[in-house]
């Protein structure tokens, strides 16, 4: 064809197919281009166009179902009343009432002028008058004119008030009218008003352009010079519906997000979505902008629990978020099974050991249980959270044998001597273990409650179900009356039981033996050399981070620090001969479940195996991912204040003494319910103590929960015992500005006595106090309860005590909604609503009625004891 | 439409309107009932002398004919979600004689309790609900009114914290469907449309137990339940 087309002269070759061929495909890749650039790279604009579809037909339905509501016949009537008043407007009465107010305005205005006029031509005769006098010629006749425009003025001055009311009592008729009509608008706009708020949205949504929207702070991030970085974040350009309520259950991108509480503070529309949930926010693919596209991006989608990772880049220092409890659950699982006693973790390097101290350890069980124990403590105690360091035998024996070595050289003695338990009730025993609240922290044989509702995979206290079988009843004897005398920094706090009361424990502890066949080991313990070997082993392996043990004492922590761990690279780590799949979060998982996975024959991995269940891996791996340095400009994060560091700091002391095993605080906790029926037996909510009592009155109680001697004396008929923790100066001070901080309280001292009650709603609370009968349940006095005047349950608490116990402020507040504050009391509100069920006292002013109560309250405490030192305020 | 197919139109309707069947049974009890020992009200005067004659709790109260009284029976499945608008007409919870009357009550969501002290003297009435937001308010004055309604269905506990022996039983159906069997130990679960339905019956102390009943275009079913004694 080219030959041929050769021999063709240049002049006659014709072009046109080329060109027509050629100018085809330009055209096809133009229209390529566009369409590839509007429709094929723009997912996003489906999306949006999906939502405003999907939205708009969700909203029709709730317009559908506010209009289905509205009463039709009392819209109806709504309706017909403003049109009434609407023809009222060009009614007869109107018109006529309207047409006279316009003419007296007129004449009102004609009236006017002629009075001014008159005042004019008085003021000119008045002029001319006065000038006749200066001049001394007195012009009588200027007078004369002058005292008749005078006569004129009050003349039309009387009209212009006459016409004035007229127009006043006229516009006040006219103005009904339109208030009518105003009135019927409203009650028909009332009647509508939820169909038009939807309605409203939804013009909104469809008046909304179609467009990315993204959210920029232009210094959130630093880049590795330390310069302000841009964020972009474009996720709302996607999920739109994150703020719409009709989206609740709309699925992916547009589901609303289900933590509206949460979004109140982390506002996306000024932060966006990448500081919490991580991705690309620039992307606008959802592979690209999930991260999980882009090899090379690090931060990739936090998909499901990891989410809460991101809060720890601002809250590092918070052991509890209220609002994320998944947050607060993973913290305190680090914090209770001790991470920080091996590795370094920002903000928590500060933590006592969380193992007993083993100085007197040869004083408290054999050598053979120890040995065991080292071997394998969970055969022991299937809920420990003691670790398994895999021992040889050896090993084992060596660890032991240094133990007791170390132990048997701390000159222990029982504060009673050997033989001074001599027996008890193993039945009342049990009853008082089952009342008393030891059940809190530990469990023994059957009573697995607390435990169940705690819901983790370890006890915060050693289970008792063997325990007779591991110390001597002597020993438990010396421990129960007080702990503190066997280990000073124990957590467990003395329950105030009598030696009687010891006694019957003892003798029900005992009972609790281990009914395995265990076969017998004999142990060298005595040679020096295995001795050596198990002190290098117990260093080696940092048993130091969780225990104190002598000759052990400046030990630091073995193993890496985790303050970055949420940024190692699956480079960086070790996956053994194992086929666990190379990613962070395998490698994390599969290291959790059992620590040695990755050990090699040349590897040898010496972190001791837990027993975690695949939660709490979660929730840990969960924490870890969290480990990063990565931090936002401070300007972004709450800034850790004073008030903050108060909170947290006494926080910390509530978690150390397992306050929350009794108590509820900052939403969870409580757990010790679970086994107490009925709420009004429960030991208190203490959210809101801070709000709630003295300053003083908690040192007081904290120092010695009860100073009269009694198991309790604030409500003595719960068996719970609140505990006698001995509490140092600086930890109940600490408690104190934690429960101030939790109820927004100024930490700040306040004289309670100087509240004096008013002398004029002293006998009206009285009068109440008598009307509401208060003293069927509360005693009111040192003098035991007249029968039939005080219930024989004695159920509430002795009011005299109020004085020197409660805030005042909190006392109304009390009155007004127990249940509010005290979830399932007993105390019933006596102002449901708001409402004071006696009308004629006070005017039937609630409020009032309750400051009065208060000020009675107040004045039949006993008079003001002595100030005890106020040590620590 | 034809005059033919209006009537038949209007026959179904009107058939469909109409048939509406009870059913009706006894609450047997076998066995010998626990003792109710005499409730000492010596904690307050005005208690113990509302009551010339000693009163006993009513936890387990055998009629002559060895029936159970305060058996809550309700249709617990089988009416699909079919939706009943509230009776308008209030239901009375009294106090009286520091005993609440009555001792079990059934009530419909949505309608109205009014709870009523008689007494003059102090009372509390704590519910322990958990579907519905439980209450718990002072009434320290003779005919003191309080009006309640809860909105989620539950059979629930009531207490007065003051007299430590008084305890109603309040339960709230989402249907008109239920009664409390009374002297002679029967109930009737009235104009029940035709169906096949799980009956349940439940006693404070003996738990529930369940029966099926079909009510059929006839319109009537029988339902007899049977509680022993423990």
């Amino acid at each position: 064809v080219f030959e041929k087309r050769a021999h063709v002269p240049i002049e006659q070759r014709n072009y046109s197919t080329y060109y027509l061929v050629l100018s085809g495909l330009l055209f096809l890749g133009t229209m390529w281009a566009v369409v590839d650039e509007i429709a094929t790279r723009r997912p996003w604009k489906h999306y949006q166009k999906d939502f405003y579809r999907a939205a708009d037909t969700l909203i029709q339905k709730r317009i559908d179902e506010a209009a289905s509501e509205i009463d039709s016949s009392a819209l109806a009537e709504a309706r017909a009343a403003l049109q009434a008043a609407q023809d009222s407007l060009s009614g007869n009465r109107y018109r006529a009432t309207l047409k006279e107010f316009e003419r007296t305005a007129e004449e009102l205005i004609n009236e006017t002028r002629e009075y001014q006029f008159a005042k004019s031509r008085g003021d000119e005769a008045y002029y001319f008058y006065k000038k006749s006098v200066h001049e001394g010629n007195e012009d009588a006749s200027q007078k004369l004119k002058l005292e008749k425009e005078e006569a004129q003025m009050a003349k039309h001055q009387d009209a212009m008030n006459a016409l004035q009311a007229r127009k006043d009592s006229l516009q006040a008729i006219l103005m009904e009218y339109r208030q009518n009509v105003k009135k019927a608008q409203n009650s028909v706009a009332d009647i509508l008003k939820r169909v038009e708020k939807w309605e409203a949205k939804r013009a909104r949504l469809a008046a909304a352009p179609i467009q990315i929207r993204q959210v920029m702070m232009l210094d959130y991030d630093r880049n590795p010079f330390n310069d302000p970085k841009a964020r972009v974040d474009r996720c709302q350009t996607c999920h739109l519906g994150w703020n719409e309520d009709v989206m609740e259950d709309a699925p992916q991108p547009f589901t609303k997000h289900p933590l509206p509480e949460l979004l109140d503070v982390h506002k996306p529309e000024v932060y966006g979505c990448t500081p919490c949930h991580r991705g690309q926010g620039a992307a606008l693919t959802a592979g690209m902008a999930h991260g999980e596209d882009d090899h090379y991006w690090e931060n990739p989608l936090l998909r499901g629990k990891d989410v809460w990772a991101s809060c720890n880049e601002c809250h590092e220092n918070e052991s509890v978020l209220a609002d994320a409890p998944e947050f607060t659950k993973a913290k305190h699982l680090m914090i209770e099974s001790g991470c920080h006693g091996c590795h370094e973790i920002k903000g928590y390097t500060d933590l006592p050991k969380i193992g007993p101290q083993l100085d007197n350890l040869a004083f408290k069980t054999s050598p053979t249980w120890v040995y065991r124990w080292v071997k394998n403590p969970k055969d022991y105690n299937p809920h420990t959270r003691m670790p398994n360091f895999k021992f040889t035998d050896t090993e084992a024996e060596a660890v032991t044998a240094y133990l007791m070595d170390v132990s048997s050289k701390s000159g222990f003695t029982l504060a009673s001597g050997k033989g001074a338990y001599t027996g008890g009730n193993a039945q009342r025993g049990k009853a008082l273990f089952e009342s008393v609240g030891c059940q809190a922290c530990h469990v023994a044989g059957e009573m697995t409650k607390v435990r169940e509702t705690r819901g983790t995979s370890y006890d915060i206290a050693p289970e008792l179900t063997r325990v007779g079988s591991k110390v001597n009843p002597d020993w438990i004897y010396d421990w129960v009356r007080n702990p503190r005398h066997y280990n000073p920094t124990t957590k467990m706090p003395s329950l105030r039981i009598t030696d009687g009361e010891a006694k019957d424990l003892v003798a029900f502890l005992m009972t609790m033996k281990d009914e395995r066949d265990i076969p017998p080991k004999t142990l060298e313990l005595a040679s020096a050399t295995t001795i050596k070997k198990g002190e290098s082993l117990i260093r080696e392996y940092g048993c130091a981070g969780c225990h104190v043990i002598p000759g052990m004492e400046k030990e630091g922590r073995v193993s890496v620090s985790l303050s970055n761990f949420g940024r190692k690279k699956v480079e960086e780590m070790d996956f053994g001969d194992t086929k666990v799949p190379h990613t962070w979060h395998d490698w994390v998982f599969n290291k959790l479940k059992n620590s040695r996975v990755f050990a090699t024959d040349r590897i040898v991995q010496k972190m001791p195996v837990f027993a975690f269940s695949d939660d709490e891996i979660t929730s840990l791996r969960m924490f870890l991912l969290g480990q990063t340095k990565d931090e936002p400009d401070k300007k972004y994060v709450r800034a850790f204040d004073k008030k903050q560091q108060n909170i947290e700091s006494g926080r910390r002391v509530a978690i150390l003494y397992n306050c929350q095993q009794c108590h509820q605080l900052e939403k969870s906790g409580a757990y010790l319910t679970a086994i107490i029926e009925e709420a009004a037996l429960q030991p208190p909510i203490l959210t809101g103590e801070g709000k709630k009592v003295q300053e003083q009155w908690l040192h007081d109680f904290l120092t010695s929960p009860t100073p009269t001697g009694q198991p309790n004396s604030i409500r003595p008929w719960i068996p719970t015992r609140m505990p006698t923790f001995k509490f140092s100066e600086d930890e109940i001070n600490r408690l104190q500005k934690y429960f101030l901080g939790l109820s927004n309280q100024e930490y700040e001292i306040r004289d309670y006595k100087a509240f004096q009650p008013d002398p004029q709603l002293l006998p009206i609370g009285k009068q109440i106090f008598t009307d509401f009968q208060c003293l069927k349940c509360h005693p009111a006095g040192n003098a035991p309860p007249k029968n039939g005047e005080v219930s024989t349950s004695d159920l509430a608490p002795n009011l005299t005590k109020a004085r020197d116990r409660l805030k005042p402020e909190w006392i109304v507040e009390w009155l007004a909604d127990p249940g509010k504050i005290q979830e399932g009391t007993r105390m019933p509100t006596f102002f449901p609503d708001g409402q004071s069920p006696l009308p004629d006292v006070l005017n039937g002013d609630a409020k009032k009625q309750m400051e009065a109560i208060r000020d009675y309250v107040i004045s039949i405490g006993q008079p003001a004891r002595t100030t005890v030192a106020s040590k620590g305020f | 439409m034809n005059s033919f197919m209006k009537v038949v139109a209007l026959a179904v309707f009107v058939a469909g309107r109409v048939v509406a069947g009870d059913v009706t049974g006894k609450v047997a009890f076998e066995g010998t009932p626990p003792k109710s020992l005499p409730l000492r009200m010596d904690a307050d005067k005005v208690c113990k002398a509302a009551h010339k004659t000693p009163v006993r709790g009513e936890e387990v109260v055998v009629n002559a004919n060895n029936t159970l009284k305060n058996v809550l029976v309700y249709v617990k499945g089988g009416l699909g979600n079919k939706k009943f608008d509230p009776p308008s007409k209030k239901l009375e919870f009294d106090q009286e004689g520091c005993m609440y009357k009555p001792h079990v009550l059934g009530i419909q969501t949505g309608q109205e309790l009014e709870v009523v002290n008689s007494d003059p003297t102090l009372h509390n009435v704590h519910s322990l609900s958990k579907e519905n937001p439980p209450f718990n308010v002072a009434q320290p004055k003779q005919g003191m009114r309080l009006t309640k309604k809860f909105d989620k269905p539950e059979v629930f506990k009531v207490k007065c914290e003051v007299h430590t022996w008084m305890s109603a039983y309040i339960g709230v159906f989402s249907h008109p469907f239920f009664a409390v069997t009374g002297d002679d130990g029967s109930f009737t679960l009235s104009k029940l449309p035709p169906g096949e339905y799980t009956i349940e019956a439940w006693h404070e102390k003996y738990g529930t137990q369940t029966a099926k009943v079909k009510v059929d275009a006839a319109g009537k079913a029988t339902a007899d339940f049977k509680f022993a004694a423990k």
